[in-house]
This record gives structure tokens, sequence and C-alpha cells, in this order.
């Protein structure tokens, strides 16, 4: 099985923690396994400390709020606009109806006589209330699969 | 996150964090770059509580660090070999320069785990929670990558 000395590990934190116990020296000079983790952790704890480029806390801070802060302004006025469409195609659909029933209503009562109603007039008015009533579930549609 | 936290944060860990993605990408610039955008990713909402910072922290970097190898997949390794101070004898200066030449010349993903190993002091299964792989994927890699340098620096010393 290809697995490494179980030693290596606190060898390696020996090294981090600046006190390499002599146990631990002569035990790595003779394990081939430590010996590489022992060079590896001393020669990666000499690493120089990378340049402190300035404290820019407070840039990155900023930068995480304002894109809080747009993301945050972005999201009500897409769910408005969504709700005024859908609002729109509500009032639509009930205007639409409310013209197709009456327009209905009049045919049948000013003709005085047998129900009369024109085949256009029906098919049209029923195929007005189709397309908004399918606008509107298209509009509820897209909001409830908005995400976040 | 509250900002004395992050602050806390950014103090106790920029530095070893660069030093990781220097060590992985070797270019002083990218690593910056990368660093700047885990810490600002991490202040970025989580669906989920973040309950160890520093090891989400390294998970970030080692994500754009693969997300920028797979954008320009070979860059060149200019910065790593000519990094370290010089050491106090010959015989370590010898030993320094074995490896840094020998780790410059491993992939990326070998600079990582040795690192993440060995300088980091992370255990397999914290490094397989950083790199997304399970532990025991990570125990033979990691084993691989100890195996390729040992090679790298064999071929360089009888060369």
């Amino acid at each position: 099985v290809r697995t490494s000395c179980p030693t290596e590990q606190e060898v390696v934190r020996a090294v981090r923690a600046g006190d390499l116990p002599p146990s631990l020296h002569d035990h790595a000079e003779g394990c081939a396994s430590c010996s590489l983790a022992l060079r590896l952790a001393i020669f990666f704890a000499q690493e120089p400390i990378a340049d402190q480029v300035g404290d820019e806390t407070g840039q990155i801070w900023r930068r995480a709020q304002a894109i809080a802060f747009l993301s945050e302004r972005k999201r009500p006025a897409r769910e408005q606009r969504l709700t005024t469409l859908d609002r729109i195609g509500a009032a639509s659909l009930r205007l639409l109806s409310v013209l197709g029933l009456a327009l209905i209503l009049d045919l049948a009562w000013t003709n005085a006589g047998p129900l009369t109603l024109s085949v256009r007039v029906v098919a049209a008015v029923t195929a007005a209330a189709l397309i908004v009533g399918g606008l509107q579930i298209l509009g509820i549609w897209r909001q409830v699969r908005r995400p976040g | 996150m509250e900002r004395t936290e992050f602050e806390e944060l950014y103090r106790t860990t920029a530095s070893s964090l660069r030093r990781y993605a220097l060590r992985s990408c070797g270019n002083r610039q990218q690593a910056e770059d990368i660093v700047q955008e885990a810490f600002l990713r991490i202040l970025t909402p989580t669906a989920q509580p973040i309950r160890e910072p520093v090891r989400y922290l390294y998970r970030l970097t080692t994500n754009l660090l693969r997300d920028e190898w797979r954008r320009a997949p070979r860059r060149t390794e200019e910065e790593l070999s000519d990094d370290h101070p010089a050491p106090s004898s010959t015989q370590q200066a010898d030993l320094g320069a074995d490896l840094a030449a020998a780790l410059a010349r491993l992939g990326p993903k070998d600079r990582q785990l040795l690192w993440l190993a060995y300088a980091e002091g992370f255990t397999h299964h914290e490094i397989a929670e950083i790199m997304g792989r399970r532990p025991a994927s990570i125990r033979v890699l990691l084993f691989r990558a100890r195996q390729r340098l040992e090679r790298v620096i064999t071929r360089g010393g009888s060369s």
C-alpha cells in the first residue's frame, strides 16, 4: 500500500512550531518519508513572507458591500417589473372577459329572438382571452423560476 | 461575517494564502489577484454558515487557481525558483536550490499538494476538503507528487 510514514505529520507540525525535538530529528534522518517531509517543511518555512501589499481589508470590505448593495437593488426592480406585467395581464384578461360577456349579452338581447351569436365574434373573444391568459401564466411561471 | 472578524481572518491568513497561490501559479500578480478575489468571495453570503473559514479560503483559492489554469493552461513559472532568500550555509543553499528548482519543474497540482501537506501541515482529510476530492485519492496523489519530486531531485543531482 502506498502510504507515507505516520510520523510525517508530527515532523511537519514540529517544524511549523519551530521546535523539532532531537528524537523526531533522529527518526527523520533514518526514515526516507520523514526525511523528505522534513526537507520540504524546512524549505517552505524559510519561504519569505509574501510582500505586504498593504492592508486591503478596507478595500475588499467596501467592494463586497457594493456588490451586495447592487444585487439587493436589482432584485426588487426585477420583482416589481414582473409584478407590473402580471397586473397588466390580469387587468386585460378581466377587461376582455367583461367586454366579451357584454358583447354576447348585447347580441343575445338585441336580436330578440333565438340566440344568434356570430361564431366569428365568439371565436375572436375566446382567442383574445386565451392569449392574455397565456401571457399571464407565462409571467407567473417566470416569477416562480426566478433564481435566488 | 463581521468586519472585525474579517480583518482578523485577513491578518492571520493572507500571507500564507499568498505564498500558497504564488507557489502554485508562479506569478506574483496573478497570485495577488486570486487571493483578493478569494477574500472577496468569502464575504459573499452563502446558503450555509462557514464553519472553517481558513480551509474555506484555501478551497476558494484552489478553485480560482483551477479556473485560471483552465483559461490559460501553461504559464511560465518565472518567480518560483528565485523566490527564496540566500540560506546561511553552502549545504543549506544547495539543498534549498535543489528543492526550489525541483518544485518549479513539477506540475501546479503537485506543488499545491506538497504545499498544503508540508507547509500548512493539513491532514489528508483537510486537503481533500480543500481540493474537492476524497481523502484516499489525496493519499495516492500526494505519494505520487513526492515520488515525482524525488525523481526530479535525483535527475537534477545526477546531471
